[in-house]
């Protein structure tokens, strides 16, 4: 765009200087620190650098190919979509019964809802690497607190941790305990949001149970809220990361390595860094169909109200 | 009728209670265990509570590790983060908001692309970046790479966007210039939006482990959770107690801010809902 | 002294302001009268510094003030919404004006002012000149309250006294009282004239409220669709508009306008046979403001009332002529209470009929006198 002589004016030139001072710094940083790493992660994937290596080759497509066909790289792939398949319905549900049943609390005792909605909400607030060490001591496959109290019951006690059957449903137990205090917050939000006249309406039409209550009024009102819960949740098991690392290391033999883990470990432990950034990019385009998914959905529920 | 309702109450009160309990079970057993002399942090049988506090624990976490030294970076990160990504986020919110500048589309395009980037995807880049200038194992590896707070900048830009533009107005023809204008008028202003934005901040960058596990290799670098592993990987298997009080102590902070402010702690972290 | 030369202003490929022409005297009450959407602000904004026009020039005292941002002007402004700082307190809010412009970017830092001599000195200085305008606008008691806990009178003063603290060249007030209940507007409306005799500044005030500009300024500049249509002092605006539209903006009901064609200096018109003194070729419009004509027991004109408007002081009329012609009367209150359907008698003076060109609706300059008896 060619500049007039009066956008070269003195004026013109301190107000683009001002703007300068004020964006530049902010644009800078975006270009250096987000926008030129995300496009070199996607230039190293077709590479099989090496950190510390004095130089690389191209490989295509190879880095890609050995994550989807090599054993470890399948596993940390089936591992994370499996992870998320679990946690994300499982919060979920457990997070709207726990919103509606705080909701109900609190229409004869706000006090109590509020003690309830803090009670589930301590696990977001918590450091997760503390509370996993906790987990360590709670799950101790001989003399751990869980083992101890199924065996009142009964049940014999496992190797929560170190069977390769269990230990990414154990992981996933953690995520959902971690993440049902996050989601039932935003299931009181929409809960609150629903209008109570139609509860009555409903009512007056014939539905005068609260089961029919609910299907009629609450879970269609709910949608758009529970479309929104159900992606912020598998973005957020996407990146799973802290439990692995703090608890498994991925093992055993590779039955709880995910995604972000098998990055961190291909990249900043075995140095592979051509092989990591393909895992980055593999991640980076899922959790972005994600994101754009919830990104739709969040203007749809704009509409929506 | 009214007993039925009174019924129903307790039985869904009741699941609501257990629920809550298994919630706050790691919480409990954290410092039930940070509080239990050493022989009793195993035991055959189930013993929920200490038969005496043994605070000893708690002074052994501070002397067997550099725990001061933990939180002290802890706290020097997340200000560090925090500090750096307002004074970047703020003024361009501004500008986006207040100012007509040619390339403002391009810029607000930037932010919302950024929104999709998590920050584990530019970790390798990053991390050969701040090898090239010697940099890594070092505060300026904590705290650099977080400094382009993308969401600060949308948060901000949406509370600027309702202060009235005679506002601003007002404070040109009274003489300030447009940083004093951010600092003084739009900045105060937005109070809620940055406390909302700290909450965020800080319990991200206090709990993370992803990055400082990558940056720093040197413990007395160390965040508070990447000093827990530092510990744990240490003391396997002999300190459990002192370690439950490191654990107590670092989860303390936040936890506390959150049961002293939970509105905002909560608004905090879920109007963040774009990007967790 | 303050001049606009062919200011225009575009928006969107819209001539927001149209070539403004317009000279402000120094220490002159100068108000702009227009109806909303008509460019006011726009003009104020341009004055002030926070916009640019698209062309023509502004001049200061004859220097060219374009490339001056609204800092360097030293002009200060009123606006509309009051736009007070609302996590300050009254006294930081009066205060921050004189402290940007007195004091260094350096001494403004918080531990520098404590530390600093001269910058502590600046800062007593200023304390005691906002301590003044406070006591001058009757503000000393609310010092230390923050905007949200004022009254809309009180939010108003507080905007002048930080419009007030650092003496600038220039007033500048958007539609001030518009936010204030009629009481308190008459009440800001006398202290902003008082003010202005003790300041002796120039004030530029804008407003769509005839009254305010009227009983306030010395000239009114009135405004429409981006055109100044006149600038006069608001007797002449009154007494002799310009053209058809102030004629009709300018009083306080609708004047009677009415197009008639002349024979040479005879005029013939359904108020009566009018003599003009010159001839006049081509159609013209009569205007005669409501308050201009009179009921009477006899009168030269008759016609039949159809609408009776009481407001108080006076009554408005409609009286239709025998030709279908609408009149509209505005009578103090007389010892005829006219009631819809009485004929009633009505007299004009002729020299308060106001002519215009009919094609452009400009004031022709013409006399009238009156010429026997009602047709
Ligand atoms: N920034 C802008 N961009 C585009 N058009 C604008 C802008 N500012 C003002 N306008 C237009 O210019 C015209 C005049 O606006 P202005 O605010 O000057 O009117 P006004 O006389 O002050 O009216 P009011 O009495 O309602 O305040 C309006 O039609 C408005 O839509
Ligand atoms: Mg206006």
């Amino acid at each position: 765009m060619a500049l007039s002589p009066r956008q070269l004016s003195a004026p013109h030139l301190k107000e683009a200087a001002t703007t300068l001072s004020l964006a530049g710094p902010a644009t800078l940083a975006m270009l250096v620190l987000i926008f030129i790493p995300s496009l070199l992660v996607a230039v190293f994937s077709f590479t099989d650098y090496q950190f510390g290596a004095r130089s690389f080759h191209w490989v295509g497509l190879d880095n890609y190919v050995t994550l989807f066909t090599d054993r470890t790289g399948r596993r940390a792939v089936t591992n994370t979509l499996l992870y998320v398949a679990v946690v994300m319905p499982l919060s979920m549900i457990f997070s709207l019964v726990v919103a509606l049943g705080v909701q109900s609390v609190s229409t004869w005792s706000p006090r109590l809802a509020t003690m309830l909605r803090t009670a589930y909400f301590m696990p977001v607030a918590a450091t997760l690497v503390a509370m996993a060490t906790v987990f360590q001591m709670l799950l101790h496959p001989s003399l751990g607190l869980i083992n101890q109290l199924i065996g009142l019951v009964g049940i014999p006690g496992q190797s929560w941790l170190s069977d390769r059957g269990l230990v990414l449903y154990t992981l996933a137990a953690i995520g959902i305990w971690e993440t049902i205090g996050y989601n039932m917050v935003l299931f009181l939000a929409g809960l609150t949001a629903i209008p109570s006249q139609l509860y009555d309406a409903a009512e007056i039409d014939g539905a005068n149970n609260w089961w029919d209550r609910f299907w009629t009024v609450t879970w269609p009102m709910l949608g758009p809220t529970t479309l929104f819960v159900l992606v912020v949740t598998a973005t957020r098991s996407f990146r799973v990361f802290e439990t692995v690392a703090t608890l498994t290391q991925g093992g055993p033999a590779y039955a709880s390595d995910t995604l972000v883990y098998a990055m961190y470990r291909e990249g900043f432990v075995y140095f592979k860094a051509g092989y990591s950034s393909a895992i980055t990019v593999v991640f980076f385009v899922a959790v972005l169909i994600l994101t754009l998914t919830q990104v739709r959905i969040v203007e749809k529920k704009v509409h929506y109200r | 009728m009214i007993a039925a309702r009174y019924l129903s109450r307790a039985v869904s009160l009741g699941l609501l209670l257990l629920g809550a309990a298994i919630i706050l079970l790691p919480f409990f057993w954290m410092i039930s265990l940070s509080l239990k002399p050493a022989d009793e942090i195993f035991q055959d049988s189930i013993q929920l509570l200490p038969s005496h506090f043994e605070w000893n624990n708690y002074v052994v976490a501070f002397t067997k590790m550099p725990l001061w030294r933990f939180l002290i970076n802890g706290i020097i990160v997340c200000c560090g983060i925090l500090i750096l990504q307002i004074l970047i986020a703020v003024p361009c919110a501004y500008a986006l908001t207040q100012r007509d500048f040619r390339g403002k589309a391009i810029v607000m395009g930037m932010v919302l692309a950024g929104l999709l980037v998590p920050y584990h995807v530019t970790a390798i880049p990053l991390f050969l970046g701040l090898s090239q200038l010697r940099l890594l194992d070092s505060y300026a590896a904590l705290i650099l790479p977080f400094i382009a707070s993308v969401f600060g900048i949308f948060l901000f830009r949406q509370f600027f966007a309702t202060i009235p533009k005679d506002l601003i107005d007002a404070a040109r023809v009274d003489g300030l210039s447009e940083m004093s204008i951010v600092w003084r008028i739009a900045f105060p202003l937005a109070w809620p939006a940055a406390t909302a934005f700290a909450v965020f901040s800080v319990v991200a960058h206090w709990n993370d482990l992803f990055w400082p596990l990558i940056a720093v290799s040197s413990p007395e670098l160390a965040t508070p959770p990447r000093g827990i592993l530092f510990f744990r990987d240490v003391e396997a298997g002999s300190s459990f107690g002192p370690l439950m009080a490191a654990t107590a102590i670092v989860t303390a902070p936040l936890v506390l801010v959150f049961l002293m402010a939970q509105r905002a702690f909560i608004q905090g972290l879920t109007m963040t809902g774009l990007k967790g | 002294m303050i001049q606009l030369k062919s200011l225009t202003r575009i928006f969107d490929d819209k001539p927001v302001l149209d070539a403004i022409n317009l000279e402000i005297p120094e220490g002159s009450f100068t108000s702009l009268l227009g109806p909303s959407g008509c460019g006011k602000s726009t003009l104020l904004r341009i004055l002030a510094g926070l916009d640019q026009p698209s062309a023509g020039t502004l001049l200061f005292d004859g220097e060219d003030v374009r490339e001056k941002s609204a800092t360097l002007r030293n002009i200060a402004m009123v606006f509309q919404s009051y736009a007070l700082y609302p996590h300050m307190t009254v006294r930081a809010n009066i205060g921050l004006p004189l402290a940007m412009r007195s004091m260094s970017r350096l001494e403004r830092l918080p531990l520098v002012t404590a530390l600093l001599p001269s910058a502590r000195r600046k800062r007593a200085a200023n304390g005691r000149e906002v301590e003044r305008i406070a006591a001058m606008l009757g503000l000393t008691e609310l010092l230390e309250r923050k905007p949200s806990e004022l009254s809309g009178g009180q939010k108003q003063r507080v905007a002048v006294g930080r419009a007030l603290v650092r003496d600038p060249k220039a007033f500048l007030f958007d539609e001030p009282l518009s936010n204030l209940d009629t009481k308190l507007r008459g009440q800001m409306r006398e202290e902003i004239s008082l003010l202005h005799k003790q300041t002796g500044k120039t004030f530029i005030y804008v407003t769509h409220d005839q009254t305010e500009a009227m009983s306030l300024s010395d000239q009114v500049a009135v405004m429409m669709e981006g055109h100044i249509l006149q600038v006069a002092p608001p007797r002449i605006l009154y007494s002799r508009p310009a053209n058809t539209k102030v004629a009709a903006f300018v009083g306080e009901h609708p004047i009677n306008l009415l197009t008639v064609k002349p024979v040479g200096t005879a005029l013939q018109s359904p108020f009566g046979a009018f003599v003009l003194s010159e001839a006049w070729d081509g159609d013209i419009i009569l205007g005669l403001r409501p308050e201009n004509i009179a009921l009477v027991e006899n009168g030269p004109l008759q016609g039949r009332v159809t609408r009776v408007d009481y407001l108080g002081g006076h009554t408005l009329l409609d009286v239709e002529l025998s030709e279908g012609i609408c009149l509209r009367v505005a009578d103090e209150e007389g010892p005829l209470v006219p009631a819809v359907g009485n004929v009633v008698q009505l007299s004009i003076a002729p020299q308060k009929i106001h002519l215009f060109k009919a094609e452009s609706g400009e004031r022709l300059p013409l006399e009238v006198r009156q010429r026997g008896e009602a047709v």
